[in-house]
């Protein structure tokens, strides 16, 4: 059975963008189709991580929620950006950094009918494993349709206040959708803090199963979002904890 | 005469929300009386950063739109926040925390002329200096009304290829509307970056960097449980926002 799992965040500057193309690179290396789905459409940047320009995609997301075009059209496999050669697959599905797009999409009213459509036509496209949707921050209705109809959802949170905050509203919504799965990742934590701490007071404050918290890696920063880091980096410890989070994404 | 600035970011996660509550502290310091408006509906969180809590908030800039309130009834005065004594104000004007609040917002929109007659009245009303809205990152139909209105544009970008391509967007929006000042923030650089980055910029976008404030371990552990200038009065990045104010005040 194909897994959706929809990666989401409160506030913005989570590192949400950054480890869903990182997980997509580790799930391809070890074997799984991976679709990927950037619903985040005030300000996609998922394509620019598989090094996909917006002068090489022709049709996006977008226009395949306003059915101007077909799911396949709009799907990019982008697995040779990966180094070598991976047993998996990564198909994209690209949002659109037109200016007039992102408004219209911000505008209009989200047609969570078409999205319901799309995933599970890039699935069988393409037989995939697993499916990552990359959505924006805050509470949108395109959020709120990803969620609900995700398998797992992954929230990410920093450990700030104002993440703290707003994480619970939510995890109060994930909970009023009956989501079958719900896990919290702690990212971008400063080096002052110690991880188990940060791990058990996500745990305490929302009850929810905590798969992991990750230390702020001043190499993924100066990566500047270009370059994925696990590709890159692949014996560096921060992927090897990377990795741990795939056996709780992998059913 | 009063003035707007609006605070905006094209990408997400620039430190829009701290630049702007620090930028307000060190104002208000300076004995102005400042508002600030939390324009980001969808996903709130400047409140937090003056100590105001979910059970604190009476009414949010949701009630004002829904027409429950005057703008008035939804200024909060956290100047005792600073802990420290100041001649200004602060007055903070929040967007709703509540999930069922911030949904109906959301699904029943609102009237975008309201918000500017809020600015408007806001202003007059609470005798305002200056007026700092927290705008919603990207470039929708909120973000390019306060655009227009205003009389200084910051722009906070990070040394991201992504923010890179995205804040051209804004700075051309900017310059169509004929905003009168607009400055560039730099905002969490490494250290690695620090050197000749600010003359990179101000080529690219032809426009006056007003401040380029390198990643701080600090801020980052005060993760946003206070505000960064009052706790950290010597640091050099307060010194930076104060060359921000000193162009705001210009």
């Amino acid at each position: 059975m194909p897994t959706v799992i929809v990666v989401h965040s409160f506030r913005r500057g989570t590192g949400k963008t950054s480890l869903v193309a990182n997980l997509a690179a580790l799930l391809a290396r070890a074997g799984k189709r991976v679709g990927l789905v950037d619903l985040n459409i005030e300000s996609p940047s998922l394509h620019y991580a598989f090094g996909l320009k917006d002068s090489a995609i022709t049709c996006y997301l977008n226009d395949v929620l306003r059915q101007a075009c077909s799911v396949e059209q709009a799907t990019y496999d982008v697995t040779t950006s990966l180094q070598g050669s991976a047993p998996g697959k990564l198909y994209l599905l690209p949002a659109s950094t037109r200016f007039l797009d992102i408004s219209m999409a911000l505008k209009g009213d989200f047609d969570s009918e078409a999205l319901d459509a799309c995933i599970p036509e890039l699935i069988e496209n393409n037989q995939l494993d697993i499916v990552l949707v990359d959505t924006r921050a805050g509470l949108t209705d395109d959020t709120l349709a990803a969620i609900a109809m995700t398998d797992i959802l992954c929230i990410i949170l920093r450990p700030d206040a104002q993440d703290f905050q707003g994480t619970a509203v939510t995890v109060d919504l994930a909970r009023r959708l009956d989501v079958p799965r719900l896990i919290m990742i702690g990212n971008l934590v400063p080096k002052t803090y110690n991880l188990a701490e940060v791990t058990k007071e996500i745990e305490t404050t929302y009850h929810c199963e905590v798969a992991i918290t990750l230390p702020l890696n001043p190499d993924m920063m100066t990566l500047s979002s270009a370059d994925i880091f696990v590709e890159v980096n692949p014996e560096s410890p921060f992927t090897q904890e990377l990795k741990t989070l795939l056996d709780h994404l992998i059913l | 005469m009063s003035k707007i600035v609006s605070v905006h970011s094209f990408r997400g996660g620039t430190g829009k929300s701290n630049t702007t509550a620090n930028l307000a502290a060190l104002l208000a310091m300076q004995g102005q009386r400042v508002g600030i408006v939390d324009t980001d509906i969808a996903s709130p969180g400047i409140h937090v950063l003056f100590g105001l809590s979910e059970e604190d908030m009476g009414h949010s800039l949701n009630d004002y739109l829904w027409g429950k309130c005057s703008i008035k009834e939804t200024a909060h005065d956290v100047t005792s926040s600073l802990k420290t004594g100041v001649s200004g104000k602060i007055y903070l004007i929040p967007s709703s925390i509540k999930a069922g609040e911030i949904a109906r917002i959301l699904r029943e929109s609102y009237d975008v002329g309201l918000l500017n007659d809020g600015f408007t009245d806001l202003i007059d009303e609470m005798q305002l200096d200056i007026l700092l809205i927290d705008t919603h990152p990207g470039i929708n139909e909120e973000t390019l009304l306060s655009i227009a209105i205003s009389d200084v544009l910051l722009v906070i970008l990070r040394p991201d290829n992504q923010d890179y391509q995205g804040t051209s967007v804004t700075v051309e929006v900017a310059r169509k509307l004929d905003v009168p000042s607009l400055y560039l923030i730099v905002n969490k650089v490494p250290h690695v970056y620090m050197n000749g980055i600010g003359p990179k910029i101000e080529q690219t976008y032809n426009a006056d960097v007003a401040a380029i404030l390198p990643h701080s371990d600090e801020m980052m552990a005060l993760a946003s449980a206070g505000l960064f200038v009052a706790q950290y009065p010597d640091h050099p990045i307060t010194a930076e926002l104060k060359k921000v104010v000193a162009r705001i005040l210009a």
